[in-house]
């Protein structure tokens, strides 16, 4: 099985529902990284995860993805030949 | 990532959500979503009039998001045919698995790092001939194929740049100091091994792009307003009051706001809000605001997860601020970003976002999002020297005033909403003054601008809801001069200048 980190944020009004939290904690082999009242930081089967959100109405959900400090200095791509 | 059939996987989304909806999305992008639910295989697929070859590797049910492979000319093809879907290339991230930072795996660090040939070359200040230490040199034998070598500066102010010779003339030869001098380009440049090179202190009575058109604002300027640095976090400062602020990067301590050892977000926080009295300190654009620091790289780190910035964005919220601060951005649209981003805007939380550093690229994202204003960067000539980096940065289109110009990192297009000086600024750094070039620091000045322009109106005392920030964005727009450069380059320009 292919695991990978995904965000998944709720939509709703107010917090995120407690039901929806448990499935998201008891389904298998989903590691809880990270909570907050309207995100999970979530790793595990990416169909899994897909299908869990599919069925759990006003969730949003994403790879978790990187973003670099901004850097306007030139730099060398490699050595001189 | 494109595998070997040159095809790479995408994800198909309705416009909002997971799954179509009647109320937002249209009629033929909902058949095109139930034509491929249970499709086998490759097959060719009619988007808009074009038979374009698809594979649906998954589906989310006849109306859900599908993952597809797609060669680069079929998914040119969905955007085009079909720009109510989005198709968002598929991410898959290794935990704890960051990519190698090119700065620290690409340089020689000091004297006597580097094992090829290589010439020693020492950087010192104009003031009084003292080594600089930490300056990071950039020799390019040739500019264009980006060829040379590059290093930092010991403490003896010395670094050995491997380039096979004892003596070269280099096309080009960069240096950026850490702090507390001006950058230095120079060009066409022979250089042997032992030469010297000098940098130039900072004068911080000088006046830079930020004070040319911002000047030196008086301490209440802003009052009333509470601005968000979602940055690198910001440090104490001698220049700088921080009301407040938290740390959302997983795992680590979250009362931790201060700078992560990048300096960025602290040289961000100066521009918004620095308190200092030049010739000894500087001001920021908007002085009086309420500073609040939101850390979203980890410690020592180069980058930031998408969780830890959307948390940040909702503490901002929680923490009632007005303005949200992101010097930051890159690569596809994230729907997890983009949901805070609306979020804060429907919570009465405008955020301002730099359009990025790509040579005019298109805007990247998440400034491209339409709930937050993009900001681009602009110069003026005479505000550094000209020996420095920055005039590197001087390039058309020029303003009315011809001394105005689009500096050429910035990247520029139609979801452009304001402009702000980015091109040799001074600002704050932990335990000094550094002077940058960036979005960076042209998103800080029109968030300092955008304070001044709504401090002591009556929207900061409305109830916080979409009203309000959509009346935020509009005092803040109807406060822009034009400078004359072209929609796409400056929006409706710069905020508050008179």
């Amino acid at each position: 099985m292919t695991t990978a980190r995904f965000v998944l944020r709720y939509r709703g009004e107010g917090t995120m529902p407690a039901a929806d939290r448990s499935r998201v904690h008891e389904l298998h082999q989903t590691v809880v990284v990270e909570s907050t009242s309207r995100m999970l930081l979530v790793e595990g089967d990416p169909t899994m995860l897909a299908d869990l959100v599919a069925t759990l109405p006003g969730w949003v959900m994403a790879p978790e993805q990187q973003y670099d400090v901004p850097d306007t200095r030139r730099r060398v791509d490699g050595p001189p030949e | 990532m494109a595998n070997a059939t040159g095809t790479a996987q995408y994800v198909l989304l309705p416009p909002q959500g997971l799954r179509a909806k009647a109320a937002t999305t249209s009629p033929e992008a909902v058949e095109l979503l139930r034509a491929t639910h249970d499709m086998a295989g490759t097959q060719m697929v009619s988007i808009d009039g074009r038979d374009t070859a698809m594979r649906v590797v998954d589906s989310l049910g006849p109306d859900g998001a599908k993952l597809v492979e797609l060669s680069p000319d079929a998914a040119l093809s969905v955007r085009a045919g079909r720009p109510d879907l989005r198709l968002v290339p598929v991410v898959y991230y290794t935990p704890a698995v960051l990519a190698p930072e090119q700065i620290e795996t690409a340089v020689s660090r000091g004297k006597g790092a580097a094992a090829a040939a290589a010439i020693t070359i020492q950087v010192v200040s104009k003031n009084g001939a003292k080594p600089v230490a930490d300056a990071f040199v950039v020799a390019f034998v040739d500019y264009k194929a980006r060829t040379g070598a590059q290093g930092i500066t010991g403490a003896d102010g010395k670094v050995d740049l491997a380039l096979g010779t004892a003596s070269i003339t280099l096309d080009r030869l960069y240096i950026y100091p850490l702090d507390s001098h001006w950058s230095l380009v120079k060009k066409k440049l022979a250089v042997t091994t032992g030469m010297s090179v000098t940098v130039t202190p900072l004068d911080l009575g000088f006046t830079d792009g930020l004070r040319h058109f911002y000047g030196n604002a008086a301490d209440d300027v802003g009052a009333g307003v509470t601005v968000g640095v979602v940055d690198t976090g910001v440090s104490a400062h001698p220049d700088l009051v921080i009301a407040g602020g938290a740390n959302t990067v997983p795992g680590e301590n979250r009362n931790d706001f201060g700078d992560n050892g990048k300096a960025h977000g602290t040289h961000v926080a100066g521009i918004i809000a620095a308190r200092g009295h030049p010739p000894t300190g500087l001001r920021g654009v908007a002085p009086g605001v309420s500073l609040r620091a939101y850390r979203v790289f980890a410690k020592g780190s180069g980058q930031a997860s998408s969780f830890a910035i959307a948390k940040a964005i909702d503490v901002a919220i929680a923490e009632k601020c007005d303005l949200i601060n992101m010097s930051l951005g890159g690569g596809g649209v994230d729907p997890v970003l983009k949901a805070a981003v609306d979020d804060a805007r429907a919570a009465g939380s405008v955020c301002i976002i730099a359009s990025g550093n790509n040579d005019r690229a298109p805007v990247s994202f998440p400034a491209s999002e339409g709930m937050a204003l993009a900001v681009s960067a602009v110069g003026r000539k005479g505000t550094f020297p000209t020996s420095a980096a920055a005039a590197d940065e001087v390039a058309a289109p020029y303003g009315t005033d011809k001394k105005n110009f689009v500096a050429a990192f910035s990247n520029v297009g139609p979801e452009i909403d304001l402009t702000g000086p980015g091109v040799g600024i001074m600002s704050t750094v932990p335990g000094s003054y550094a002077e940058i070039s960036g979005t960076s620091m042209a998103c800080p000045a029109a968030t300092g601008a955008a304070a001044r322009a709504i401090a002591g109106t009556a929207v900061i005392k409305a109830k916080r809801n979409a009203r309000r920030s959509e009346a935020i964005v509009k005092a803040v727009l109807a406060s822009a001069t034009l400078l004359g450069v072209g929609p796409t380059f400056e929006g409706l320009g710069l905020p508050d200048h008179k």
